[in-house]
């Protein structure tokens, strides 16, 4: 049995600059309970967070008069991304979107459809609030346990949730919120492939990168695997490489 | 190679699959796009030089983390016809020396001294502990920046900073990676703490200026 799972450290204030640490055995359901705490309180505390962020986003703009087309930061796409969450646009119907964000095409219809049936009244773009809040979670959980658990996550998530550009997409109908949690998937995958060079990984990486294509066409973002692949050359093997 | 064909045929399959429910979704109308946007945006290999790699830089790296406080001389015009404001037609990425206007208010100078110390710090912890070949997924992000700018040189320049929401995550792993190494662990808490309050301060007052400028 784990010795740290099963024991409550008490932290007494420093008497003559030594630390005193008394232990107390626990036992039963407190064992249990410590457990569960200690093991469930970050992931609950993560969707916290993600709940937090998808209230702003919502709110930002709420009983905002927002114009169809504007230039430069005030870019709406003429509604087309509204169109497809109200399910005024189909997979059906024609225009370039559809081909070049899929995914936005064929999941903001059902995703809004859902949030607007529990959230009732609600105008703002619930689909984008709603994305970008689930990338956020899962962006937490990763970096959580990349990091050793470490306590910087927290400030980090906050800032990654009011980074302009998050805060933004997430507050309006576009499809780059959809694109936020294509990145943080992309992200982690990549993460498992560069520490975990097995097929597995390579697999999960071309899905993860096929994910991110129909999310949104960037050709660019093919070559990322290949270099991650690259930077472990050493631990694969040149020739396993090339093969 | 193998990779990119079997990638490249997936997504084509179900584009083909799925062509006779989405007409937009076969291979001709999926050229017809590509082209259409190549000539639209002018796609050039002209366009690769230091200037236009310092104006995406700066979309990438500067305003989609700390927005776009700028006093209002920097984006807003007066029109003295119609005594409106007015966005002015050389703002955001069109005007590199706009980004200088962050200096003329409180929280731009203390966010751009926060995030130049964030970089300088993080940039001495990568050096001075050898992070580059002891995690490779720092390389792999720092990859994945330079693709995205030398992307958007190559396709629009001016391409506005809503499209860097695509690398908020990377960059803050990138900072979360390097910076959760560091030995002064209540410090390195404490300025990122202080960090988040004036991006965040920044970030609010940007939105509440977007409800203005609609309403």
């Amino acid at each position: 049995m784990n010795r740290v799972s099963t024991e409550v450290k008490e932290y007494t204030s420093p008497v003559d600059g030594d630390q005193q640490i008394t232990s107390t055995p626990l036992s039963g359901f407190n064992r249990l309970c410590w457990r569960w705490l200690k093991r469930g309180f970050p992931p609950i505390l993560f969707i916290l967070i993600g709940i937090f962020f998808f209230v702003i986003y919502a709110n930002t703009f709420r009983d905002t008069r927002l114009p169809g087309w504007t230039h430069g930061p005030f870019e709406f796409d003429c509604g087309c991304y509204k169109n497809f969450g109200t399910g005024v646009w189909t997979i059906s119907t024609p225009g370039d979107k559809i081909t070049k964000h899929f995914f936005c095409a064929l999941l903001y219809g059902p995703i809004h459809k859902g949030l607007t049936g529990i959230i009732k009244g609600m105008d703002s773009p619930l689909v984008c609030s709603f994305l970008v809040s689930v990338g956020i979670v899962l962006f937490g959980l990763w970096l959580y346990r990349r990091t050793g658990r470490s306590g910087i996550v927290f400030p980090i998530l906050f800032l990654f949730g009011f980074s302009f550009t998050t805060w933004y997409v997430a507050s309006v109908w576009e499809s780059r919120s959809f694109i936020v949690l294509g990145s943080v998937i992309l992200l982690v995958s990549l993460d498992r492939l560069v520490r975990k060079p097995t097929f597995t990984s390579v697999v999960l990486t071309v899905l993860s990168t096929v994910t991110v294509m129909f999310i949104t066409i960037e050709p660019y973002l093919l070559s990322l695997v290949p270099f991650a692949i690259l930077t472990r050359w050493k631990k694969i093997g040149a020739l396993k490489m090339l093969l | 190679m193998f990779y990119v064909v079997f990638v490249i045929l997936i997504i084509f399959s179900v584009f083909q699959l799925l062509s006779p429910i989405a007409p937009w979704l076969g291979l001709d109308k999926f050229i017809e796009v590509c082209d259409h946007d190549s000539r639209l945006l002018h796609y050039n290999i002209g366009r690769f030089n230091l200037r236009n790699y310092q104006r995406s830089s700066l979309v990438a790296l500067v305003y989609s983390v700390g927005g776009l406080h700028l006093p209002a001389a920097g984006r807003i015009k007066h029109d003295p016809n119609t005594a409106e404001n007015q966005l002015a037609p050389y703002e955001w990425v069109h005007n590199e020396k706009v980004y200088c206007a962050y200096f003329d208010t409180e929280q731009g100078k203390l966010f751009i001294i926060g995030y130049f110390t964030l970089i300088v710090v993080c940039l001495g912890t990568i050096l001075t502990k050898g992070l580059w070949y002891k995690e490779p997924l720092l390389v792999v992000i720092a990859y994945w920046v330079f693709l995205y700018i030398t992307f958007f040189v190559y396709s629009n320049p001016y391409a506005g900073p809503h499209f860097a929401s695509e690398l908020q995550a990377p960059l803050w792993a990138f900072f979360a990676l390097v910076l959760y190494r560091k030995n002064f662990k209540e410090l390195t808490f404490f300025f990122l703490c202080l960090f988040l309050a004036i991006v965040s301060w920044n970030n609010v007052s940007v939105m509440q200026f977007f409800k203005w400028y609609y309403e």
